[in-house]
């Protein structure tokens, strides 16, 4: 007797124990007498499914939260494993837990069989996978989008392993290259589809930026089509990197760039046919121009010859139209000249250096000469300017020579300025009105009848003014004087 | 006999100066030769004879001739020519580029054919004045 009590004090010791280690892990035990079909489990197993502690389990009120379809499954795998056909009995359900879905991984076993092998105790435990099965919802979402997004992506995606053989590729990149099907190009590597001379661009571009540095910055290149036709592209890579942080393949994002390629080479084409044509055009005005002057002087001098050995013989009329003639060739030869300087203003070399302002306006003021008295007013937000000094220059001395021509008082007062990066000359003269500065700018246009002139000063300005690729514009008031703005485009 | 030589394909420009040299009287004083190419002086250089004395030669040539360029013929008279060779470029062009071709090729002077007939008149005659009256050779 008193063994026994021993034995069942012990036994009761071991039952605590073991009730205790059970009640301590994460994951719900249950034993399943089957004879009787009473199910006891573990506290665990009833907090899992929202019961409460002193309520008893039962069969009945389990399979009603389990969905009909799901509850077949499981116990399609019950039987299966009743009958020996399977070790386990193993199954995954959704379950409704107080109104809310979870999942649940059972995995039993029979431990109890009668004299006749009948299974009589079935004991296992049951996980609660809610978490994984939302991990794996999501995967598959993420995998849904992506297949959705290489399907319907307008550019090539080619996903490559680290050496650059392909492992997927979108219909996209197929398509682009000429190929039927994808699958075509699986274990292809991407340099079998390259130009032989690019290479070693790509592995340059593989080893110093995209391994080390995860990306590349988007590059052209080429890629060849299944008959062998170049077609250029823009790449961006992206590592992809395992949760360890190897990198365990490369995303590439192949943009087919023949149009724009092609778009290009048309406007480098026409830019080339243009500068051509210009210069073709300069060399004609030059040349033309040059062979211009040979005739307009012969009617000069002959003009004069005529005058000079037969003016008697011609009365007041006649010798009127020899002067005529004079001056009109001279005014010809005038224009020519004109001609000649724009022309070669235009192929005028811009070198650019640091200008002292004031010393240049001294120098200007010193080769100006005027019958007229010139105040100059100097208003310089800083002493000096980035362009080519011949230049601005010149273009100082045809804007003065404006002011001085165009002005009806006996002062001339011209303010010369520069503030940020904006030059100007402004004066007191005679002014325009809105539709003369629009006009201002015509070749030989010459606005106003006052004083002389080949009405080309300010073309030449605009000319070099462009050739600093600055710009230029005029503000005016008839009667109001006349300030002629323009910007050198200093870059330093 | 010291010589005037014009090489100019310009009848006008020519007349001109044959009206400058008559009015100034310089015409009595000097062979005046024209020359309407590049080819016809050098060839009239390469035949002339070995005996011909030398003279004082001054050249005026228009830099803007058919076929050979007034430079190139430049560059030839100071090869062929003598020492008192004096070749004075001629041109309606006022320009930097030319002017320092012109020297390059060998040229004593350059003058800009005035589209002002007094003021040509002037230049030519100075210079030719200076040539043949002013400097001394030896």
């Amino acid at each position: 007797m008193a063994v026994d009590v021993t034995d069942s004090v012990e036994l009761e010791e071991v039952q605590k124990k073991y009730e205790l280690a059970i009640n301590a892990i994460n994951d719900g035990v249950y034993d399943w007498d089957l004879t009787s079909d009473e199910i006891s489990v573990s506290g665990k197993m009833k907090q899992m499914h929202g019961l409460p502690d002193q309520q008893q389990w039962d069969y009945q009120s389990w399979a009603q939260r389990v969905e009909p379809e799901h509850l077949a499954k499981i116990e399609q795998a019950l039987q299966q494993h009743l009958n020996g056909e399977v070790a386990f009995f193993y199954a995954e359900y959704p379950i409704d837990v107080v109104g809310k879905k979870r999942w649940m991984l059972t995995r039993g076993r029979v431990v109890e069989w009668d004299d006749f092998g009948k299974p009589i105790r079935l004991v296992g435990i049951e996980t609660d996978i809610t978490n994984r099965k939302q991990i794996e919802e999501e995967l598959w979402l993420v995998g849904q989008k992506l297949s959705a997004l290489q399907a319907s992506a307008v550019d090539a995606l080619v996903y490559t392993d680290v050496d650059l053989t392909i492992l997927e590729a979108n219909k996209t990149f197929s398509n682009m290259l000429g190929y039927e099907d994808t699958a075509q190009l699986l274990t292809k590597s991407l340099f079998e589809l390259t130009p032989v001379n690019q290479h070693g661009f790509d592995k340059k571009i593989l080893a110093e930026q995209i391994l080390p540095e995860g990306f590349c910055q988007e590059y052209e290149k080429s890629f060849l089509t299944n008959q062998g036709q170049k077609v250029p592209v823009s790449v961006c890579a992206w590592a992809v990197k395992d949760n360890a942080g190897e990198v365990s393949g490369i995303m590439c994002l192949i943009r087919d760039i023949s149009a724009r390629k092609q778009a290009e080479q048309t406007i480098h084409d026409a830019l080339a046919e243009l500068k051509r044509k210009n210069e073709e055009l300069d060399q004609f005005v030059y040349a033309a121009s040059h062979d211009l002057k040979e005739p307009s002087r012969g009617i000069m001098h002959i003009a004069q010859f005529l005058y000079e050995d037969y003016a008697t013989k011609l009365d007041e009329g006649g010798q009127k139209y020899i002067v005529h003639i004079r001056s009109a060739a001279e005014r010809m030869f005038g224009l020519i000249e004109s001609l000649l300087k724009f022309s070669r203003t235009g192929r005028r070399e811009i070198n650019r250096e640091h200008i002292e302002l004031n010393s240049l306006v001294d120098e200007l003021l010193q080769q100006t000469s005027s019958h007229k008295k010139l105040q100059i007013k100097r208003n310089f937000d800083s002493a000096t300017v980035f362009a080519d000094r011949l230049s601005v220059f010149e273009i100082l001395q045809n804007l003065l020579s404006n002011a001085m021509k165009y002005s009806r008082t006996e002062t001339v007062e011209v303010e010369i300025g520069q503030s940020g990066g904006t030059l100007w000359v402004k004066d007191n003269g005679i002014g325009m009105s809105k539709e003369s500065c629009d006009l201002a700018f015509v070749i030989f246009k010459r606005l106003n009848k006052v004083g002389e002139g080949e009405g080309i000063g300010l073309n030449i300005v605009k000319r070099l003014v462009e050739l600093h690729e600055g710009r230029v514009w005029i503000e005016s008031e008839e009667g109001l004087g006349t300030q002629v703005y323009f910007t050198l485009n200093v870059q330093e | 006999m010291n010589k005037i030589i014009f090489v100019e394909d310009n009848d006008i420009d020519f007349w001109s100066v044959e009206r400058i040299y008559n009015k100034s009287g310089m015409a009595k004083k000097y062979n005046i030769y024209r020359f309407t190419s590049a080819e016809e002086c050098i060839e009239y250089m390469e035949n002339l004879s070995v005996n011909t004395p030398i003279g004082k030669e001054l050249f005026f040539i228009d830099l803007n001739l058919p076929s050979m360029s007034g430079h190139k013929l430049i560059e030839r008279l100071r090869k062929i020519g003598n020492a008192s060779t004096i070749l004075v470029a001629l041109s309606s062009s006022t320009h930097n580029t030319d002017i320092e071709k012109s020297y390059q090729a060998g040229a004593n002077a350059y003058i800009v054919k005035h589209e002002k007939y007094d003021e040509f008149a002037e230049a030519l005659l100075t210079t030719t004045k200076f040539w043949m009256e002013v400097a001394l050779y030896a």
